[in-house]
C-alpha cells in the first residue's frame, strides 16, 4: 500500500467491511514477546529514517503501541513528516495526508456525500480521515472549524455527516504536526484538542555526526521507501491490545495520578492536567514498558513519557515552560518506595 | 530538556511464563503505620534563608515573651536564646554532614531536660512548697526548641520550630497581667506570617511572585487573626492546678515590723480627708477603711488607676476586714487579738464561725484567686468568702481582729499572692431557710462574739420605730425576709451620691443619713443597714473591701480600681455563718467566661482527687511513653526489609562515594549504582554492575509486577533470601573495591 497525498484523486472506494464490529470484539491480543519483537522492529525501522533523537522515536513507537495519538511540534525541515511516513510503511496500512491551509473545510478532511445522476441517489465519499493513519501536516494552519471536526475523529473513532455515523478503522492513528515558530496565518489549538492528543514531542536538530550521515543517505532516494513492512492492520491492533494488559500496580498508578493533580495545584499553572491525562500517562507507561520487555510498569516508565505525554496540556503563565514544569515536579512528586 | 535513562537499552528478562492476565490489583488500604511512615520521611535540605531567619526570630520572640511575664528565668532566657540562634546557623550550614552522633547527644540532652522537669513537678506536687511562679514547663519548651534548632534541615522541620514557638507565646500570653503583650504577639505575628510566605515560596521553588502571595496571606492572616481573637476573649487563662503550684511572689521586699498593725501607704503625703471638711484627696491604694477605723463623716475622692489584678474562677467581694463597733460615726474593731502565724507558705487559716459543710447546707468547693498587686496597697490580705490556705511569700502573716490578714511585708507593687477559700456563699433559697426568727444557738461563735454584733451606742428609737415599720408593712418574719424588706426600702428611699455634705460635728451620722440629707454612699447606707437590723435583734457588721472590677477577657483578670473600694453589711445567718448583703445600689458583676467556669470545675476536681491524679498522671505519661516506643519499634519492623538492603549497598557504596542521592526509588539507586560501575570496563566490575541490575529488576518486578505486593511489605522468605544473596555478593565486592584513588 502506498502512501496519498491527495484522497480527492484517489477512484478507491474505501472498504468499510474490512473493520466490521466482530473484528473490533475479536480478542487479539498477542504474547508479550511478539508485542517486544514488533516495538523494536518498529525502533529499528524508524532509526533509519531518523538519526539522533532516540526520545522522538520512542515516543513515535509508545504512540504505535498504545494507539495515542502523536503532535510533533517543531521547526520545518527536522523529520516530521518523514517519522510519520515511516510509521505508515512500516505497519503497512493505508495512510493519507491533510496538508494545513487555511481555506481547508470540514468536508475536505471527513468526506462529503454524492449525488450520482444515473442511481439517482447520494453517495457517500470518505475523506482521508478514514485511512488508518491520518498525517495533518501544519494542524494548526487549518481554521477552527475543521479542527473542529478533527476532535470527533480523534475521541469518537467516527464521522457523522448528514446525519448517518461512519465508523473510522481500528486502529486510528492521528499524527498531527505543527510549526511553533511561524506565528503567521495560524490558528492555535485549543486546550480541548491539545488534550486530545495522547502524546507530543518535538524531534530537535541531530548532532554533527548525525547530520552529515543523513544528508548522505537522504540525498537521492526516499529513505522511507527503503524500510520493511513488519505487519498489518490485525497484528497492529493486537499489539495494542496487548499493550492495555500490561499490569499497572497500584504504587505506579498512584504515582501517575499524583503526577497530574500536582500540575493542578501550581499557581503560575492555570490548567492543568485532567484526568483524561492521567488515563493516557498510564496508558503510555504500559507502551514504555512494553519496549523494555516488561509486562508491568515501574515508576521509571511513567517518569520517562511524562513529559511527552503531559507537557503539552498544560496551560503556563510566562516565563515557565511546560516541559521544564514537568522535570521539578518529577523531583518533588514522592516516588513509591522500593 | 533532559532526556533520563533511555529506556530501551535495558536488558531483557525472560518472559516464557507470561502469567494469566486481567487478575484485579489488590486494594491497599494507608494503614497507620504507612500514614506514619510517609509523615515521617525525611525532608530535603530547606534553602530558604527568609524561612531560617524568621523560623529563628519566632522562637526566640516567643523565648523572650514567655520572660518578660516571669515564666523564665533570666538565665534560662539568656541560655535558651543564644543556643537557639547558634543552633539554627549551625543547622543552616550543616546540610552535607552525617549527623547520627549529633542526634544522639540531641537526645541526651532532651532526656535530661524532661527528667529535670518531671523531677520539678514531683518535687512541687509533694511538698506542696512554693518557691517561685517561674513555669517548669515554659523552661521545658524553651529548651526542646533550643535544642530542636540544632537539627532543622527540612522545611518541615522550620514548620515546627515556627509552630513551637506558638506554644511559648500562648504561655507568655496566658501569664501576662496586662494587655499591652497584645504588642509583642502582634511583633511574633508579623514574623510567623512572612515565616509562612517564605514557606510558601519555597514550596512553590521561588516561582510566586511576592505581591501576589504578600495579598493572600494577608487577606489568609486577617481571617486568623479575627478567629484568634475571638477564641482569645471566650477561652480562659488556665485556672492553676492545686497539686502543681499556685503563685506568689515579691518582687520588692520590705519587711514591717509593727507586729501584724495595719500600714495605710495611702494616707502619707497626701491632703487627708478629715471630718466636717469637704473631700480631700486620698491616694491611689488608701481607702481610709482599709487601715484604721471607717470614719463615716470623712469624705475623700478615690482614682480610677488599677490597684489589684484578681484572677479567680468567679466575680466576688474581695473582704478586707470587718468592724463590729458602732460609735455613732466611726466603725472600730472591738475584742479580738492579733495572731502571728509564721512558717513557709502555705499558711493555713482556722476557720471560726461554723462549719458549714458540717451543716450540710452548702458543700463549698474551694476557689483559688491569684492577686497581683499593681500599686502601694495597706498590708491587708484581701480574699473572698472563707479563706483556708494562703500561698505567701513572706516568712510570716497575722490574722487580726475583724477576720482581716495582714501581711508581715508591706504590699508593694508587684506583690503575687494566692489564696484558696472555701466558697460559703448560700443561695437566696438557703438564706430564706437559714434561721427562723429567734433561733439562738452561736454556732461556733461564742455568745460574747455575737453580743458585740448586735450593741449600738444608744437605743435608736426613731430608726428601730422606721425599721419596724417596714419590717411589718412588708411582713417579714425571717432575717431573710427582713433583710430584703430594708434593702427594698432603701433602694427606693435613699439616694446614692459620692458628693454629699459634710457631716456636721457631733451629728449621728446613720440618723443623719435616714432623716435630714438621705442621701449617702456606700459607708451611710451600710451603715445604717447594720444599725436597722441590730435594733431589730439580728446579729450585723460592717464590711469593707473591694467589688469584684471589671472583667478583662484578654488577660482573665478582675482589674480593680482604687475607686472599687466598698462597703458593705455581713448578716449573721445562725447555720451559715456571715453572708455578705450590699444593700448600696446593686454592683454589676461581670460575668466570667463559661471557659473559666469549666476550668474552675475542673480544678476543683483536681484538688479534691489529688492523690488519685498523683497516681493516674505518671501512669498515663509511662503508658504513652512505652505505646510511642512500641510504635517506634513496629514502625522500624515495617520498613525493616528494604532499610535492611538499602542500608547494606549503601555503607558498601560510601568507600567510593557512588551511592547515588536524590529522591529516587531504592531500585533505581540500585540500578544508577551498577550505572555508575559499568562503563569502567573493569570486568569485575562490568559483572558486578550487571548483578545491581537482576536485584533492581526482580525488586521491581516484585513490588510492581503481577500480584504485586505493598511498598510497606516485605516480600516472601524464598525471593528474600535469593535478593538477600545477591545483595550480600554485591555488598562484598563493593567492599572488596576500594576505588580508583587508593590503587
Amino acid at each position: 500500500m502506498t502512501l496519498k497525498d491527495n484522497p480527492d484523486t484517489d477512484e478507491q472506494e474505501f472498504n468499510l467491511e474490512k473493520i466490521s464490529p466482530e473484528l473490533l470484539l475479536k480478542d487479539t491480543a498477542l504474547g508479550f514477546d511478539s508485542a517486544f519483537k514488533f516495538a523494536v522492529d518498529l525502533l529499528d525501522n524508524f532509526s533509519q529514517v531518523l538519526y539522533g533523537s532516540p526520545y522522538a522515536l520512542m515516543v513515535a513507537t509508545v504512540s504505535v503501541l498504545t494507539g495515542e495519538h502523536l503532535l510533533l511540534e517543531d521547526a520545518p525541515g527536522v523529520g516530521k513528516t518523514i517519522l510519520a511516513k515511516a510509521i505508515a510503511k512500516s505497519l503497512g496500512v493505508q495512510a493519507s495526508r491533510i496538508q494545513g491551509q487555511p481555506d481547508l473545510l470540514p468536508s475536505d478532511v471527513t468526506g462529503f456525500s454524492i449525488f450520482n445522476p444515473e442511481t439517482t441517489q447520494w453517495t457517500f465519499r470518505p475523506g482521508p480521515v478514514f485511512s488508518q493513519i491520518v498525517l495533518c501536516d501544519e494542524l494548526n494552519r487549518t481554521p477552527p472549524r475543521t479542527q473542529a471536526a478533527l476532535l470527533e475523529c480523534m475521541e469518537e473513532a467516527q464521522v457523522t455527516i448528514d446525519g448517518t455515523t461512519h465508523l473510522l478503522p481500528n486502529p486510528h492513528l492521528i499524527i498531527a504536526t505543527q510549526n511553533p515558530l511561524s506565528q503567521q496565518g495560524t490558528f492555535p489549538l485549543v486546550e480541548s484538542q491539545t488534550d486530545r492528543f495522547g502524546l507530543s514531542c518535538s524531534i530537535g536538530y541531530p548532532q554533527i555526526e548525525d547530520e552529515i550521515k543523513l544528508a548522505i543517505n537522504h540525498g537521492t532516494a526516499d529513505q522511507v521507501l527503503k524500510i520493511k513492512e513488519i505487519g498489518d492492520q490485525e497484528l497492529w491492533l493486537s499489539v495494542i491490545r496487548t499493550s492495555g494488559l500490561v499490569h499497572v500496580s497500584e504504587a505506579v498508578a498512584r504515582y501517575a495520578v499524583e503526577i497530574c493533580r500536582y500540575t493542578r495545584e501550581q499557581p503560575f499553572i492555570s490548567l492543568g492536567a485532567s484526568p483524561r491525562a492521567a488515563i493516557s500517562l498510564i496508558n503510555s507507561a504500559r507502551g514504555v514498558a512494553l519496549i523494555n520487555r516488561r509486562d508491568y510498569v515501574i515508576p521509571n516508565d511513567v517518569q520517562v513519557i511524562a513529559t511527552a505525554s503531559v507537557a503539552h496540556r498544560l496551560a503556563v503563565d510566562p516565563p515557565h515552560r511546560p516541559q521544564e514544569i514537568i522535570s521539578n515536579i518529577l523531583r518533588s512528586v514522592a516516588q513509591p518506595r522500593p | 530538556m533532559s532526556i533520563p535513562n533511555f529506556p530501551y537499552q535495558s536488558s531483557y528478562n525472560s518472559y516464557e511464563n507470561a502469567k494469566p492476565l486481567l487478575e484485579d490489583a489488590k486494594e491497599e488500604k494507608v494503614g497507620f503505620i504507612e500514614f506514619i511512615r510517609r509523615a515521617n520521611k525525611p525532608g530535603r535540605y530547606e534553602r530558604s534563608i527568609s524561612l531560617r531567619i524568621t523560623s529563628t526570630a519566632a522562637v526566640v520572640i516567643g523565648i523572650l515573651a514567655a520572660g518578660t511575664v516571669g515564666e523564665l528565668s533570666p538565665i534560662a532566657i539568656g541560655i535558651t536564646a543564644i543556643s537557639t540562634i547558634a543552633g539554627s546557623i549551625y543547622s543552616a550550614f550543616s546540610y552535607k554532614r552525617p549527623r547520627l552522633w549529633f542526634k544522639l547527644v540531641l537526645a541526651i540532652f532532651g532526656i535530661g531536660i524532661f527528667s529535670q522537669f518531671l523531677l520539678h513537678i514531683v518535687a512541687a506536687a509533694n511538698s506542696g512548697q512554693l518557691t517561685s511562679v517561674l513555669g517548669p514547663l515554659a523552661t521545658l519548651f524553651a529548651s526542646v526548641q533550643a535544642l530542636h534548632a540544632f537539627d532543622v534541615p527540612a522545611r518541615r522541620d522550620l514548620g515546627f520550630s515556627l509552630a513551637g514557638s506558638a506554644t511559648l507565646v500562648a504561655i507568655g500570653a496566658a501569664s501576662a497581667l496586662n494587655t499591652s503583650f497584645i504588642f509583642i504577639i502582634a511583633l511574633w505575628f508579623i514574623v510567623v506570617v512572612w515565616g509562612m510566605i517564605s514557606m510558601w515560596g519555597s514550596m512553590a521553588e521561588g516561582k510566586v511572585s511576592t505581591g501576589r502571595s504578600l495579598k493572600q496571606a494577608s487577606i489568609a492572616t486577617s481571617v486568623v487573626l479575627a478567629v484568634a481573637f475571638a477564641i482569645v476573649i471566650s477561652l480562659p487563662a488556665p485556672t492553676p492546678l492545686q497539686t502543681i503550684q499556685l503563685p506568689s511572689s515579691v518582687t520588692n521586699q520590705v519587711q514591717l515590723s509593727n507586729g501584724g498593725g495595719l500600714v495605710n501607704p495611702g494616707t502619707k503625703n497626701i491632703e487627708p480627708a478629715q471630718p466636717g471638711k469637704p473631700g480631700g484627696k486620698i491616694a491611689v491604694g488608701g481607702y481610709v477603711g482599709f487601715a484604721g477605723p471607717l470614719n463615716t463623716g470623712l469624705r475623700g475622692q478615690l482614682s480610677n488607676q488599677i490597684v489589684l489584678r484578681v484572677r479567680a474562677p468567679h466575680p466576688s467581694y474581695w473582704l478586707g476586714e470587718t468592724f463590729n463597733n458602732w460609735d455613732g460615726q466611726s466603725w472600730t474593731q472591738k475584742g479580738g487579738n492579733t495572731k502571728a502565724i509564721s512558717g513557709p507558705s502555705p499558711f493555713y487559716l482556722p476557720i471560726t464561725g461554723p462549719n458549714v459543710q458540717a451543716s450540710g447546707v452548702i458543700s463549698p468547693s474551694r476557689d483559688i484567686q491569684t492577686f497581683y498587686v499593681a500599686t502601694d496597697l495597706p498590708n491587708l490580705l484581701f480574699a473572698a468568702d472563707t479563706p483556708e490556705e494562703v500561698f505567701y511569700p513572706g516568712s510570716q502573716i497575722f490574722l487580726g481582729p475583724g477576720r482581716s490578714i495582714r501581711s508581715g511585708l508591706a504590699m508593694n507593687s508587684g506583690l503575687i499572692y494566692t489564696v484558696i477559700s472555701q466558697d460559703t456563699r448560700a443561695t437566696n433559697e438557703q438564706l430564706a431557710q437559714a434561721l427562723p426568727q429567734g433561733a439562738s444557738p452561736t454556732f461556733g461563735l461564742s455568745s460574747q462574739e455575737l453580743s458585740t454584733d448586735l450593741e449600738l451606742p444608744n437605743s435608736y428609737s426613731r430608726v428601730h420605730n422606721l425599721a419596724l415599720s417596714i419590717v411589718s408593712k412588708a411582713n417579714a418574719n425571717t432575717t431573710y425576709e427582713i433583710v430584703t424588706a430594708l434593702e427594698n426600702w432603701m433602694a427606693k428611699n435613699v439616694k446614692y451620691s459620692t458628693n454629699i455634705p459634710p457631716l456636721p460635728p457631733n451629728a449621728d451620722s446613720v440618723n443623719q443619713f435616714l432623716f435630714v440629707t438621705k442621701t449617702g454612699f456606700c459607708e451611710q447606707i451600710s451603715s445604717a443597714l447594720v444599725v436597722m437590723l441590730r435594733t431589730l435583734g439580728i446579729p450585723a457588721r460592717e464590711a469593707v473591701g473591694y467589688v469584684p472590677g471589671s472583667f478583662n477577657a484578654l488577660t482573665d483578670l478582675y482589674e480593680i480600681k482604687a475607686s472599687d473600694a466598698h462597703a458593705w453589711v455581713q448578716v449573721w445567718y445562725g447555720p451559715l455563718g456571715w453572708q455578705n448583703s450590699d444593700p448600696t445600689a446593686s454592683v454589676p458583676f461581670s460575668t466570667p467566661t463559661p471557659g473559666s467556669l469549666l476550668l474552675h470545675s475542673i480544678s476543683n476536681f483536681a484538688s479534691s482527687h489529688k492523690l488519685w491524679l498523683e497516681i493516674i498522671i505518671p501512669l498515663l505519661l509511662l503508658t504513652n511513653g512505652g505505646y510511642l516506643l512500641l510504635l517506634a519499634l513496629k514502625k522500624r519492623e515495617a520498613l525493616s526489609w528494604i532499610d535492611a538492603q538499602e542500608a547494606k549497598l549503601r555503607k558498601a557504596s560510601r568507600k567510593n562515594n557512588s551511592w547515588p542521592a536524590g529522591e529516587t526509588s531504592f531500585s533505581q539507586r540500585v540500578k544508577q549504582l551498577g550505572g555508575q560501575l559499568g562503563p569502567t570496563g573493569d570486568p569485575n566490575k562490568i559483572k558486578t554492575a550487571i548483578k545491581l541490575r537482576e536485584i533492581s529488576e526482580s525488586i521491581e518486578k516484585l513490588y510492581y509486577g503481577r500480584g504485586n505486593i505493598k511498598p510497606t511489605d516485605s516480600p516472601p522468605k524464598s525471593l528474600a533470601t535469593e535478593i538477600e544473596s545477591k545483595i550480600n555478593q554485591v555488598y562484598k565486592e563493593l567492599i572488596k573495591d576500594k576505588g580508583p584513588a587508593e590503587k
